[in-house]
């Protein structure tokens, strides 16, 4: 049996995976405070919790994208070429 | 009085050396020459020596900066680590193919002239091929094939440009070029076949997975780097390399989300990660060279990582799917913990390589403004982080276990992954070893606060990400296309037009040939009485009848006399036939006269 094998060890590691979500968007609150934000694409990068949107939103986009473009067009038999 | 050789001096001989060693004789010489390469390049100096004339023309095989001295230590280092790796092949053929193919890297590297560029970096393509040759299976001989054929394309594209750009400027000299005039276009794409470069690309992710275990690691450090240092030194400041290593990033990264073969996720990373030094190029300004290089040192490492403990899987269960791995974690623990260290290193994960280094580049385009290349990049540490920092590992070492039967690999080639993992955690937790090495000096501090908080929720979201998408991302037992479709099934075209059309059109003329030669040999029996025939046959048809006779006797005459065809010409009129032939010419040669006059 390997320690994944564990349904507790599983949930243990979600749960931890969870809070460290939380706690890195606190850090920035705390450490950096809301700033003073500007709508324009310079100022983009110091919006609150910016990495964290732009790395969620953009993971989700990028699967379904090309997962699309994979299935309708890209992906084929493994003896295509054969 | 200097002190050293030309790096490429040193494996080349070496490689020429091999040979003569057995066993264990052999496997300390092949760790020895690294090592005396190593303490070489450090014996170097700034400055350009070895220098020897040829023709009107001078070779530089020693033109050291700081520049050429970073790829060179990174050269030098990873030659060591493949070859501890690859100690326990037994071939000869393995160490000579990696040792010319390092030797003629390193000769790229520190020549100062276009011409024993060029000719190291032919040395780089037919020495490279046999790593993939090798595995001597029907799919590595056609990629290898394919490989060679695309990179000698590259070559003959590079030379036409070398060539113009020497009868143009009178000078053989390796510097600073930029874009300006054919010459400089055919050199930038004979560059850019070798930076695997959107639509230049596809060589790399189909050759590089049907490469030999240790092979793979060999070919992921060199070709590339060696494109990204030529590239830094000649077209450094060129706009259209921003974008297009911009848009690689994100391509190589797309492609491998979907791929389900191992090594060829990682070859499309390769693209990927070779895309931020190339836009680093493309930036231009001091930070962003310092970013290129620093990126090429670090990701050297972390890919031959990278590779080498994906070998460690193949050569333990003999799988190279996805779709056929799973649950490793645990019988390779040692494995998955190297693969981890490169997969976090890839990604720019904090406090391993990538993070001081890619982090680098990024920056040095937010500083510039490019705002869009820098979402661009930002977008591809997604996809790096999602395909290699967690599906590969996800899928290989977790998800379902198959109950493979596994081990982790010899103990040589865990001492070679060992290494490579070192340096990629001592260069993300003191990158000054790294940023000491620099072109230029380095006024970039990574470890800062907003940074690090930045890339760890970047990372951390993308996580998330996979996760929840679980369901969505499971490998699938399918190839993808590539732009390699355009000759793989482009090539099945143009057999079928040399098969039908063009063989067929072949026959037609060889047919009407043929006709020509036997009414010729005919006609030349008895030209007389042939063109009497013809002109009988003429009267016959237009007439009605031959002068004297009827019209069946007529006909009746003329078969008779085609029959007996061609009589017997010569007794009976020698002089006319004569006559009747220097006629003939005649008139032949008058009329060409008449119309070429």
């Amino acid at each position: 049996m390997g320690y994944l094998d564990e349904p507790k060890n599983l949930a243990l590691l979600k749960k931890l995976f969870y809070a460290s979500l939380v706690v890195l968007i606190l850090l920035e609150l705390i450490l950096m405070g809301i700033r003073e934000t500007h709508l324009s694409l310079a100022h983009i990068a110091e919006f609150p919790a910016f990495h964290a949107i732009f790395g969620f939103v953009g993971c989700v986009v990028m699967v379904f994208v090309v997962k699309f473009l994979g299935h309708q067009w890209l992906m084929k038999e493994e003896d295509y070429y054969d | 009085m200097i002190n050293w050789i030309p790096p490429a001096t040193i494996f080349i001989l070496g490689a020429l050396l091999i040979p003569l060693f057995k066993g264990k004789a052999r496997q300390l010489f092949v760790l020895t020459i690294p090592v005396i390469g190593l303490a070489n390049i450090l014996a170097m100096e700034s400055g350009t020596e070895w220098t020897y004339g040829y023709l009107r023309y001078d070779l530089i095989f020693g033109q050291v900066d700081k520049l050429s001295m970073v790829f060179g230590y990174v050269f030098v280092i990873m030659a060591f680590i493949g070859v501890l790796y690859s100690l326990h092949v037994k071939e000869h053929g393995h160490f000579i193919a990696g040792f010319l193919y390092v030797g003629s890297a390193l000769g790229v590297v520190f020549s100062g002239d276009l011409f024993s560029l060029f000719i190291f970096w032919e040395i780089m393509a037919f020495s490279s091929v046999f790593l993939i040759w090798f595995q001597k299976e029907k799919a590595s001989i056609d990629a290898g094939f394919r490989y060679l054929l695309v990179h000698t394309a590259g070559g003959l594209c590079l030379l036409a440009g070398i060539v113009l750009r020497v009868v143009e400027t009178g000078s053989l000299e390796f510097g600073h070029i930029g874009l300006d005039g054919l010459d400089t276009y055919l050199i930038l794409i004979g560059f850019l076949l070798n930076a695997a470069v959107p639509p230049l690309h596809a060589w790399l992710a189909d050759a590089y997975p049907e490469a030999t275990i240790v092979g793979a690691v060999f070919l992921s450090a060199f070709t590339t780097k060696t494109a990204v240092y030529v590239l830094l030194r000649a077209y450094s400041g060129t706009e259209i390399l921003m974008w297009l290593g911009a848009f690689m990033a994100i391509f190589g990264v797309c492609y491998a989300v979907l791929e389900n073969d191992i090594r060829r996720i990682l070859g499309y990373h390769i693209i990927s990660q070779v895309g931020y030094m190339v836009c680093g190029v493309g930036i231009g300004t001091y930070m962003a060279i310092n970013g290129s290089a620093a990126h090429a040192f670090a990701h050297i490492l972390y890919k031959g990582l990278l590779f080498m403990s994906t070998g460690a899987i193949i050569y333990s269960t003999g799988f190279r799917k996805l779709t056929d791995l799973g649950g490793l974690y645990k019988k390779m623990p040692i494995t998955l913990i190297m693969y981890m260290v490169a997969g976090f290193a890839i990604s720019g994960m904090p406090l391993f390589s990538g993070f001081v280094s890619k982090t680098m580049v990024i920056a040095a385009a937010e500083h510039d403004h490019h705002y869009i290349i820098f979402l661009m990049l930002m977008l591809a540490s997604i996809g790096t982080f999602l395909s290699v920092g967690i599906k590969l590992p996800y899928f290989a070492f977790f998800g379902k276990d198959r109950g493979i039967e596994a081990k982790d690999p010899p103990v040589n080639m865990l001492a070679g992954m060992g290494i490579a993992a070192f340096l990629c955690i001592l260069i993300g937790v003191y990158p000054k070893v790294l940023y000491d090495l620099l072109p230029y000096e380095v006024h970039f501090q990574p470890f800062t606060i907003p940074h690090v908080v930045g890339e760890l929720q970047l990372l951390m979201f993308t996580a998330l990400g996979f996760f929840l998408l679980l369901k969505k991302l499971h490998v699938e037992p399918t190839i993808t296309l590539d732009i390699d479709w355009t000759y793989r099934k482009g090539s099945k075209v143009f057999m079928w037009f040399i098969n039908e059309p063009l063989a067929r059109g072949s026959q037609w003329t060889v047919d009407i040939c043929l006709v020509i030669i036997s009414f010729l040999k005919w006609f030349s029996k008895n030209p007389v009485l042939a063109v009497m025939l013809f002109k009988d046959s003429l009267t016959l048809r237009f007439i009605g009848h031959l002068g004297g006779r009827t019209r069946r006797d007529s006909i009746r005459y003329l078969e008779d006399e085609k029959k007996h065809y061609p009589r017997d010409p010569v007794k009976r009129n020698p002089v006319g036939d004569s006559l009747l032939l220097a006629l003939m010419f005649m008139a032949v040669y008058v009329m060409y006269y008449l119309f070429t006059a």
